[in-house]
């Protein structure tokens, strides 16, 4: 009788934390796509930048906002700028791919895991 | 997730109902989002092209004019006209460039067409999504049928039996 009534609690236990585990994962993913997409948007972003600064004559006078203050930028400076974040923003981005991916494997593997102690769940309750 | 999903196409017929209903309800999720960037967009056209008819009419102002200046919706300063051939455009994060009011509005002139096109593409992508949604109530539809034949059928058979 004592094992019986101990093991289906002990079950919901173990599923009440695997869910809890698979909630935070979730929420990981979550924050992760924001990221990514914030960087995507920048990227963007910085693509238009960089085209119409290619489209540019070389005296062309380039300012940056820095601040309140508008500074005067040399216009090969800026493109080497301009690149640099685009360079940043590419690498972050497939940084964060690469944890997405594993993100989701664990969230698959918490799901897993979460079904099977509910399977056993049903069938300690049903004897 | 599933072995339906595969291939990205999922046959609507092999669905519960209740999962055709979530889907259906995402995709009106999505084309909701997608009307607000319609709006967005839309906008932003908008202001690129009321910028580049400004610069037009400053590029036909003349050098060393009297202007009076807003600094709120009710307080103005007097001062003179500049340049008014040389124009500010502010290109994206935070890098400005300094044009002639040709450049300016040839500038303003590039980001209209652009977005125009975004815009366009944007069109048709909530048109399909509409589409979809109406294929997924018509099948939703035609299962809720089915279920009532069936259970119509069933009373029957009970009656007879």
């Amino acid at each position: 009788m004592a094992t019986l009534a101990i093991g289906p609690q002990t079950i919901k236990a173990q599923i009440e934390k695997e869910t809890e585990n698979f909630r935070q994962l979730q929420q990981e993913v979550s924050k992760n796509h924001t990221a990514r997409l914030r960087f995507t948007q920048q990227l963007q972003e910085s693509q238009m930048v960089k085209k119409e600064l290619d489209l540019l004559d070389d005296e062309a006078v380039v300012y940056k906002l820095v601040g309140p203050a508008l500074i005067r930028q040399d216009l090969v400076e800026a493109k080497a700028n301009v690149d640099k974040r685009m360079q940043f923003m590419k690498t972050e981005s497939e940084r964060l791919d690469t944890s997405l991916k594993s993100l989701e494997n664990k969230q698959n593997q918490a799901q897993e895991e979460v079904i099977a102690l509910q399977k056993k769940l049903q069938k300690v309750t049903q004897k | 997730m599933s072995s339906q999903q595969e291939g990205g196409r999922v046959d609507l017929m092999q669905l519960p109902p209740q999962q055709l209903q979530e889907i259906k309800q995402s995709l009106e999720a999505q084309i909701e989002q997608f009307t607000i960037n319609f709006n967005d967009l839309q906008m932003a056209i908008q202001g690129f092209h009321s910028s580049g008819l400004a610069i037009e009419d400053l590029s036909k102002q003349q050098e060393g004019k009297e202007v009076l200046v807003p600094l709120t919706a009710s307080l103005y300063v007097s001062g003179t006209m500049g340049d008014p051939d040389k124009v500010m455009v502010d290109i994206g994060t935070g890098y400005y460039v300094e044009k002639k009011a040709e450049g300016g509005i040839d500038y303003c002139k590039r980001k209209v067409t652009l977005l125009s096109e975004s815009l366009t593409s944007l069109a048709e992508i909530i048109k399909q999504k509409r589409q979809q949604v109406q294929t997924c109530q018509q099948v939703f539809e035609m299962k809720m049928k089915q279920f009532q034949q069936q259970e119509a059928q069933a009373q029957s058979a009970n009656q007879v039996g």
